[in-house]
């Protein structure tokens, strides 16, 4: 298996502070980020409750990069054209959810989206095999999701290198990305490097330096751009060969 | 075309599409084939033909013609009959993807919404008009595609949409080309979507991180030997396929094709071919040795290393030059 040339990081805007997320969207965006992750939980597919398309409308309006929203919700598919609406590039839905794939990622992608599937950690690979060739993006969640700051399961990360041979393998002409969330920081970000995309929530937005209370609110927008690039580019020169 | 279930209500927009290379041609499929009315297709006039061709018509007029849309190939883009022509259509948005002329401000100003072009490049590095083989001559190994609203400068209009491309090992100009093209048809749908229903705000660059890409000549292709053999392969890529980085060896003229940079030392002054065998001709450079995958010498057809040693029989320690030489 060989791991891919050059990884894309998408910070997940669950970490960042509420009180300014313009800021902290636009900050990110000159990070060297290649995308931003918005984390939808509706407190019913996972115990948490975040946000809804207006929350993504205003992200959508900080950021030129492509709005990777993945969608922690069940019936996903009533939802799905006012996210794309409101600024979606790419929409992800949980297999887990949709009991007809199929017809769900048809919608994502007659409403002008990419189409992505996660999976929760503990659902088997082969639930991809019908929809492989059909999507633009494969999400392997390395925690069971609902909150940020967890530290990845063992054998879902194992499962990330079986997904990677199962893309490799299918040998299609556009093989969907491989992206991978959950625990991903600078000290561990080795262990990710065989998706393309990594999502890093508390990696990128809690990096130490802008932990301390009174300093990251009084960082201003290039201090903040700074701080977060050197977020990105720790996890980054970890996965460097 | 089935309607879009998001979005619902906005009425389609009425674009001019300015565009003339194979590059634009898949932006121009994808917005007629969308919710908005393409009304005009603007390109550069044909070119005449060359010795025994034929006049190349532009790939985006051919397209317009199939989709029986009306078009313009206008000798001159600056003055008031222009104007005139674009503002005769009534143009909510002129969509601009490698025209090949700068815009004036009336031509900016005269859609309802302005004038978006789809860059091949993550703006602001390498704006111009060859943004793909600069970014590969400066051995970059991730590219994209920008679009962005357009102003009276050179690529220095605000940001809309980026989107990043890891560059392939080993890819050329023209196979980047191919990659980058679809990229900026869906990037620059999205980005007209997403206009009408007011999700992108335009974000100025930052043109302290700004980086040229100026347009290439002919002679721009010449190997420089000297330098280490990683650059080589950049200056190789991104010449390929046009110009064509090309070197001399017994004073014929020889397109390097293909090739990769090897990490062992070379013993021996920069451009000296060291071993020739059929899995390719290894010569040294600056730093480390390139070796030569597939060349094309002139007036033959391109070839792989066995089938060149086949037809010329260079010597081990033979130098290539930079020009011709005396012979």
């Amino acid at each position: 298996m060989s791991p891919p040339a050059h990884h894309s990081i998408a910070p997940s805007i669950l970490s960042a502070d509420f009180t300014r997320i313009g800021a902290e969207v636009e900050a990110v965006s000159r990070a060297g980020a290649g995308l931003i992750h918005v984390d939808v939980m509706d407190g019913r597919f996972v115990p948490n409750l975040t946000v809804g398309p207006d929350i993504v409308s205003a992200v959508a309006l900080a950021t030129n990069l492509p709005l990777d929203v993945h969608l922690m919700i069940v019936e996903p598919d009533r939802l799905i054209p006012r996210f794309v609406d409101a600024g979606a590039s790419i929409v992800t839905v949980h297999v887990e959810a949709c009991p007809h794939l199929h017809r769900t990622i048809a919608l994502i992608h007659d409403c002008g989206a990419r189409a992505g599937v996660a999976l929760n950690p503990a659902t088997p690979l082969h639930f991809l095999g019908p929809v492989l060739s059909d999507i633009e993006l494969v999400l392997i969640m390395t925690v069971d999701p609902g909150f940020g700051g967890q530290d990845p399961i063992p054998s879902a990360l194992r499962k990330l290198g079986q997904a990677r041979r199962l893309i490799d393998k299918a040998g299609l002409d556009r093989p969907p990305a491989l992206e991978v969330d959950g625990g991903v920081k600078a000290h561990n970000a080795g262990d990710f490097a065989a998706a393309d995309i990594l999502v890093a929530g508390s990696g990128v937005f809690l990096w130490p330096e802008t932990q301390e209370d009174t300093h990251k609110s009084s960082l201003d927008g290039d201090q903040l751009a700074a701080a977060y690039a050197r977020a990105v580019s720790a996890i980054l020169g970890a996965l460097a060969p | 075309m089935s309607e879009s279930p998001a979005g619902g209500g906005t009425t389609p927009w009425r674009i001019i599409f300015m565009g003339t290379p194979e590059f634009a041609v898949p932006t121009l499929e994808a917005l007629a084939a969308g919710p908005d009315d393409v009304v005009a297709v603007i390109a550069q006039p044909d070119r005449p033909a060359k010795r025994g061709r034929k006049v190349h018509v532009p790939p985006t007029i051919q397209v317009a013609r199939r989709l029986a849309i009306p078009t313009h190939q206008p000798a001159r883009v600056r003055g008031p009959r222009f104007v005139e022509t674009l503002a005769h259509y009534d143009p909510d948005l002129i969509v601009v993807v490698a025209y090949g002329r700068i815009l004036t401000e009336a031509v900016l100003e005269c859609p309802r919404h302005g004038c978006v072009n789809v860059h091949a490049s993550l703006l602001p590095k390498y704006r111009g008009a060859s943004p793909i083989q600069w970014a590969l001559l400066r051995g970059e190994t991730v590219t994209g595609v920008t679009t962005m609203l357009m102003d009276a400068g050179l690529d220095t209009g605000d940001i809309l949409l980026a989107r990043e491309l890891p560059i392939p090992p080993g890819a050329n100009a023209g196979e980047l080309h191919d990659l980058l093209a679809p990229i900026g048809a869906e990037l620059l749908v999205e980005t007209v979507a997403r206009m009408k229903r007011g999700t992108v705000r335009p974000r100025p660059q930052d043109s302290r991180l700004a980086t040229r890409a100026p347009l290439l000549k002919k002679e721009d292709g010449l190997i420089d030997w000297n330098r280490p053999a990683r650059e080589i392969d950049w200056h190789v890529r991104g010449m390929t396929p046009w110009p064509g980085a090309f070197t001399f060896l017994d004073g014929t003229r020889i397109v390097v094709l293909d090739g990769a940079a090897l990490p062992q030392p070379a013993d021996a002054p920069p451009g000296t071919l060291l071993k020739a065998e059929a899995s390719g001709l290894m010569v040294s450079t600056g730093e480390g040795c390139y070796q030569v995958r597939e060349l094309k010498p002139e007036n033959s057809r391109a070839m792989a290393p066995q089938a060149f040693l086949c037809g010329h029989r260079p010597a081990v320690g033979a130098r290539f030059s930079s020009d011709r030489g005396v012979s």
